[in-house]
């Protein structure tokens, strides 16, 4: 179990290593002003003692040593919040980059399959439950370890046993943290699980209210979302109920500490061992200990939770890292080159199904081929294999084109789903932001038939569009993805159902001309329209049922 | 902009006060423990300085002060439990509280799908982030808010009994703090309004880069996300960074002035006792006042020092009810008129358009359509097709007249058949029986039905395998049709369509236009937004919704 900890944990805490000098200035700075809030305490407590009981002692020395301390505190605690503060958020900038950066490295079939809502708690909830790796959990310890030493070093030049109930009641305490820390583990899975399956059903449930709102199932679906949401809550109760019993414990060993250094400290002045002054320094530094000892146990209740959210991010690690190698896309060879591809005995599996069953067919430049059959995925699954995003280990057969070229380079695809980004038309045209002239976009956007459209809109190219911009219908929305397509220019376009939601007239019209347009370009259609259907004027090749 | 801004932050306390009103009792509870909290200190703390007083200065024998010893075991037992009660009551609020305001919550995006909001996939997350944040408000702030004046009251109460000079100077020091903290907490909590909305707007910016990945992998567009994603990090950064310059201030200021008000205590008490001082009852301290006020200085701060940690939970909590709640937009009044109609006609509309944006409006042909029939929604792409189904489906505000036979008026009677149709990341017979169950035997009748037979015999684990987010693992027709599986299936009277068959082969498509018309001859109505040219050949009405009409 500890090495499983460890294990999870070491990543973060060597992060930590390239901040060295932001994180030593932060323990100490947290140190010290546990230090000075003990030594305000208590000299103040060993002055006034001895203002009361002594004759002649040198007032000035404790008199400025306590105005000291007032401010130390104040200044050291402030520098420290900030700086600690500072800290974990550049951790956590660092860390949802690089967790980004593996996702992106997902295989694309694997990307299509994505559960999405999975994905953003762990980028958003998680990275901020490691915050308390830090603040809550390393910082605290640290700085109640180091000061008990302090104060167990101060306490032994005047009473062993002093020092030894301070042990004691240390390791009471730390021990009572740890067993808290171990009792949160397994509920904070439980509780980390719930929040998943609660931001699911949210998120589901917002997708779909429209759905659910016409059906009249928004009742019993905000039901079971409800439900949900009360598991969660019961799960977080169970927390903190091990907390509060672990704080009450906490307190009363600290304050039984407390006592018994006043009990011990009265007795040693009974036998004339100490001072009066000392008598009251010592039982005030033991009172100041006890605030940081009660302490411990909250910050340590969080132990789990951290836990838990390490272990969910290594996964999201693995997951991206196990994607292996996904080709680059660098840039094409040339808008102008003409490529034929030729497929031979092609068989593809996919989920234990054979999707494409020799097949053997020769895409040539300047035709359109147009790809038909039963709905089915092996038409996506051709658009994948060709791009070369298909796992090869369940391809086999010949992919050869000519000139011999990769042709994820060479191609470009137009997703059957229309994804498109909170973001301006022209960054929807463009998300890879390359420099492009603002002709070129209204060129692809006349080629599909938006320019009127585009045009029209307010901030014309800036418009903001997306599920927080203006909308646009579904059938606008694919001929931008399509516009997009276009904008990329490669020798090879394979389009997957380029022309949903968009009438025939239309259809006709726009194949018409990209096709002519856009001569040297081997065109590859996945479409269940019949091609009949559109008599469009347009070269036609090899076509495929599959 | 201010104006909106203070607008945004009325309606956010106001949530937060009616949501606080539900929970009052178990706060009034949770109070009380808190002050019984405060006494015991106060008893335990005079206990020590009697201690003090009768051991060291007039040299009592230790084990012969039962009273005082007794006291102070008495008195730590109850400082020690009374917090423990106290958390009981803290609970059960918070729990009443966050629940109420998710029903709040749903009620309100229920609200808005009638007025013709699009509600977001990312909204979902309001139920997550906001919401958490509200738990510290009534956790901790809310009683907090009340033993910050009380607690402090009765030590200082205390400390006047002991030694006026104490008492003013605690009296002083203690209303200057939270004024100098108020100043500057009001800049924290706006900042902490705008850290909110940072909060979930990080969050979006996740979800859009997340649902598009394919689209930022196929075009190499993984470096302009990344720096989108990093460069909303860095505001989430800064302004989480300001929100707590600020903040952590307001709360230094508070450690400096109680620190300083422990020294001034100490050095007036150790100079008085010197006997430097004789003014206003210096000459009367001894050892035991002076230890006591000494020692009842920092517990008069603590729950200032308490409340000002909370006080950032309220500017969270701010923060999120401006998410949570949501200034009620007046409410078009588009109530269907709703008829006793003797006559088998079902649905009619004279009149009717939609403003979409100010200067935007789409007008609608007169329609009247019967019971049984097929009536088919055509025009060009993006001239108020969809639109007008939302009108239909009670999602939008209109103007003009829209009539409903009672009979289909109450809501249970449509079953909609939606454009990009919603699935579940769960197995296929789930997905069908998402709005009702149906049996096994059922389902696989209408899939024959539908031509999704060879997909049943392929699926590895049948109606049991699971798909992925957004019906990921079929294919895009297939997907459709699972969901008109379920329209059908449902049994329901009405069907409303978006471009039902939109992107399917055209064996299926024929299936699906051959299956709506049988079903029109069962007696159901169907109402269909598409541009299929045979799907209007076999409709018994065509509605010509003419892009030319509305200013697109």
């Amino acid at each position: 179990m500890k090495s499983g900890d460890w294990r999870l944990l070491k990543p973060w805490l060597k992060q930590l290593g390239s901040y060295r000098v932001q994180l030593i200035l932060g323990i100490a700075l947290a140190l010290a002003t546990a230090l000075f809030g003990v030594g305000l305490l208590s000299l103040s407590g060993w002055f006034i003692t001895a203002s009361a009981l002594y004759i002649g002692f040198d007032i000035y020395t404790p008199g400025g040593g306590i105005r000291f301390f007032a401010i130390a505190r104040t200044v050291s605690r402030y520098l420290e919040r900030l700086l600690n503060h500072d800290l974990v958020l550049k951790l956590q900038a660092h860390w949802r980059v690089a967790l980004f950066r593996l996702l992106q490295k997902t295989p694309l079939h694997k990307t299509l399959t994505f559960r999405v809502s999975d994905t953003v708690q762990q980028l958003t909830r998680n990275l901020s439950a490691m915050d308390n790796l830090f603040i809550r959990l390393v910082i605290p310890a640290l700085t109640f370890v180091l000061a008990t030493m302090l104060l167990f070093v101060f306490w032994w030049f005047y009473n062993a046993w002093l020092s030894l109930v301070l042990v004691l009641g240390a390791t009471g305490t730390v021990y009572c943290s740890w067993k808290l820390a171990v009792k949160t583990r397994l509920l904070a899975v439980k509780s980390l699980r719930q929040q998943k399956r609660l931001r699911d059903s949210a998120m589901n449930f917002t997708d779909s209210i429209t759905e659910l709102s016409a059906w009249g199932c928004y009742d019993e679906q905000s039901e079971r979302l409800l439900k949900r949401s009360q598991k969660l809550e019961q799960f977080e109760l169970a927390q903190l109920r091990h907390q509060q019993k672990a704080q009450r414990i906490t307190e009363t060993i600290a304050q039984a500490v407390s006592l018994l250094v006043l009990m011990l400290a009265f007795m040693q002045f009974e036998q004339g061992q100490i001072g009066a002054a000392a008598v009251v320094m010592l039982t005030l530094s033991a009172l100041a200990w006890q605030e940081l000892a009660s302490e411990l146990p909250m910050q340590w209740a969080g132990y789990g939770n951290t836990l838990a959210a390490a272990r969910s991010l290594l996964a999201t690690q693995s997951a991206g890292e196990s994607g292996g190698a996904l080709p680059a896309v660098t840039n094409s060879s040339g808008n102008n080159t003409a490529i034929t591809i030729k497929l031979n005995n092609l068989m593809v599996w996919r989920q234990g199904r054979p999707i494409i069953d020799k097949l053997s067919v020769s895409f040539k430049p300047g035709c359109v081929h147009w790809i038909e059959g039963a709905s089915g995925i092996g038409k996506s699954t051709l658009a994948e294999v060709l791009m070369g995003f298909y796992p090869a280990d369940f391809i086999q057969g010949e992919i050869t084109t000519q000139p011999k070229t990769d042709l994820i380079n060479e191609a470009s695809y137009l997703t059957q789903e229309t994804e498109i980004f909170d973001a301006s038309v022209r960054d929807n045209l463009n998300p890879k932001r390359l420099p492009v002239a603002e002709n070129r976009y209204w060129q692809v956007l006349e080629q599909v038939n938006l320019d009127k459209k585009i045009a029209s809109l307010n901030d014309k190219l800036s418009t903001l569009i997306g599920s927080h911009g203006t909308q646009l219908s579904g059938g606008q929305l694919r001929r931008l993805a399509l516009a997009r397509v276009l904008l990329q220019d490669k020798p090879v376009v394979i389009l997957d159902e380029p022309f949903a939601g968009i009438e025939r007239a239309l259809v006709k019209n726009i194949l018409e001309r990209m096709v002519s347009q856009l001569p040297q370009k081997t065109w590859i259609i996945i479409s269940h329209v019949n091609m009949e259907d559109i008599c469009a004027d347009i070269p036609q090749g090899q076509s495929i049922i599959l | 902009m201010s104006v909106k801004l203070s607008r945004e932050l009325e309606a956010a306390s106001l949530y937060l006060k009616k949501l606080a009103a539900e929970v009052k009792r178990p706060i009034q509870w949770a109070f009380l423990f808190g002050l019984l909290k405060t006494v015991a200190i106060i008893v335990q703390l005079g206990c020590i300085a009697a201690l003090a007083q009768l051991v060291l200065a007039e040299s009592q024998p230790l084990l012969s002060l039962q009273a005082a010893g007794g006291g102070l075991i008495v008195s730590t037992f109850f400082r020690v439990s009374a917090p423990y009660w106290q958390q009981g009551f803290l609970q059960q609020a918070t729990l009443q509280a966050t629940q109420t305001a998710r029903k709040q919550l749903l009620k309100r995006w229920q609200r808005q799908t009638a007025q013709g909001v699009t509600i977001s996939a990312a909204e979902g997350a309001l139920q997550l982030e906001p919401i958490e944040a509200l738990k510290s408000y009534f956790n901790r702030y809310l009683v907090q808010q009340y033993l910050v004046v009380f607690s402090p009251f009765l030590i200082l109460v205390t400390c006047f009994y002991i030694n006026p000079v104490v008492g003013v100077l605690l009296l002083l020091s203690g209303p200057v703090i939270p004024l100098f903290m108020a100043l500057v907490g009001i800049g924290a909590e706006r900042l902490s309004q705008k850290h909110a909305q940072q909060t979930h707007a990080l969050s979006r910016v996740f979800t859009d880069k997340l649902r598009n990945l394919a689209t930022i992998q196929l075009f190499g567009a993984g470096d302009a996300a990344l720096s989108d994603v990093a460069a909303a990090g860095e505001e989430y950064r800064q302004a989480t960074m300001s929100t707590l310059k600020i903040a952590f201030l307001s709360s230094a200021v508070l450690e400096f002035f109680s620190s300083v008000a422990i020294a001034g205590v100490a050095l007036y008490v150790g100079f008085g006792l010197l006997g430097y001082i004789e003014w206003f009852g210096a000459d009367e301290l001894t050892l035991f006042s002076g230890l006591f006020v000494l020692l009842l200085a920092p517990e008069y701060f603590s729950p200032l020092r308490q409340f000002a940690q909370s006080y950032h939970d309220r500017a969270a909590a701010i923060g999120a009810a401006s998410l949570l709640s949501e200034q009620q937009k007046d409410a078009e009044d588009s109530s269907k008129q709703k008829t006793e109609n003797p006559s088998n006609e079902l649905i009619s509309w004279q009149n009717l358009s939609v403003t979409l944006t100010p200067g935007l409006v789409i007008s609608y042909p007169d329609t009247l359509i019967y019971e049984g029939t097929l009536t088919v929604i055509s025009g060009s792409s993006g001239s108020g097709k969809s639109t007008l189904i939302r009108i239909l489906l009670g999602q939008t505000p209109y103007s003009g007249t829209l009539k409903l036979n009672t009979t289909l008026a109450s809501g249970g009677e449509v079953a909609y058949f939606a454009q990009q149709p919603f699935l579940t990341a769960s197995s296929v017979r789930d997905n069908v029986n998402l709005y009702e169950r149906h049996s096994d035997a059922e389902i696989i009748k209408i899939f024959r039905q539908l031509n999704l037979g060879p997909l049943l015999e392929q699926l590895p684990q049948g109606l049991d395998t699971q798909l992925g987010e957004k019906g990921a693992g079929l294919s895009g027709g297939e997907r459709r049709r699972v969901a008109l599986a379920r329209c059908i299936l449902s049994g329901r009277r009405l069907i409303i369509a978006d471009e039902p068959t939109e992107n399917l082969d055209e064996v299926s498509a024929n299936a699906i236009r051959n299956n709506l018309k049988r079903l029109t001859e069962r007696g159901v109505t169907v109402i269909a937004a598409s541009h299929d040219p045979k799907l209007k050949q076999i409709a018994d009405q065509s509605v010509l919704v003419d892009s030319a009409r509305g200013q697109l």
